[in-house]
């Protein structure tokens, strides 16, 4: 079974014109907004709040997209159409894999900053 | 509402943008790119304040998501477009969306949108169409 990166630096970098100081920028906003999003998905899910999950997954996908974070985009989709048709099994299923995806996308974009940051 | 700018001159310094879009961190992005180009820009949550934005604002261009609560960017659009008619003049308006199916395009320029910035947003593209929509380019 082949890991692979929750981020793909590579790719945001050169979408951003390889501007590391925009990518830390980005990666800063991304760490604050985020964290409360999912854990509001997280209560919209155990609520079987399936308006909210929706808005919130699609939010998500959006913030992940910006910065490479392809599987947890994935998972935010899945979520999203899992909870537009109500299907409250697949939703709790979809939420757990997205928790898991997202604690591995803020370890890499940490452990990156931490790195770029290290370098000054 | 929230406004974003740098008074450093820059190229194009003169240009102020509407963003219409509920997702937080493309927000911050575009206003990020922004201000490194020393516009301005002002920022609101849904097509129905971004609505309002425009009939008590003047900006050069209008980057809209599509969607969005309580009034999606193509209803918004269809609005904008409907009171310029008796009001007079044309804001450009720049689609921002994920979906480039030729259907969800083909509505974007229906309802009256004057280009298409795909999502994630590419730096170099950003600016090129902004520009490009505005008649600055260059």
């Amino acid at each position: 079974m082949t890991i692979t990166a929750a981020v793909d630096f590579d790719a945001v970098l050169q979408r951003l014109g390889d501007d590391t100081e925009l990518l830390l920028d980005i990666i800063g906003i991304f760490l604050e907004v985020t964290p409360p999003t999912v854990e509001r998905l997280g209560c919209a899910v155990h609520d079987t709040d399936f308006a909210t999950a929706v808005e919130l997954a699609h939010e998500l996908k959006g913030a992940s997209a910006n910065l490479g974070a392809v599987e947890l985009r994935r998972q935010a989709n899945l979520l999203e159409m899992s909870a537009r048709q109500r299907l409250t099994g697949q939703v709790a299923e979809h939420l757990v894999l997205l928790q898991q995806e997202f604690a591995r996308v803020v370890a890499d974009l940490e452990c990156y900053r931490s790195n770029l940051m290290s370098r000054r | 509402m929230r406004t974003a700018g740098n008074t450093d001159a820059g190229v194009g310094s003169d240009l102020k943008l509407l963003l219409v879009d509920d997702n937080q961190v493309n927000c911050r992005l575009v206003e990020l790119l922004v201000q490194r180009r020393g516009w301005q820009c002002t920022a609101v949550n849904d097509g129905q304040a971004g609505l309002g934005a425009w009939r008590s604002g003047a900006f050069d261009l209008i980057l809209m998501d599509v969607r969005m609560p309580i009034m999606d960017g193509l209803e918004a659009t269809r609005r904008i477009r409907v009171e310029e008619v008796s009001r007079g003049g044309h804001v450009p308006i720049v689609a921002l969306t994920a979906n480039v199916e030729s259907e969800d395009l083909a509505a974007c320029l229906a309802a009256g949108m004057d280009a298409v910035l795909c999502k994630p947003i590419h730096q170099e593209e950003f600016y090129r169409v902004c520009l490009a929509a505005t008649g600055k380019n260059g």
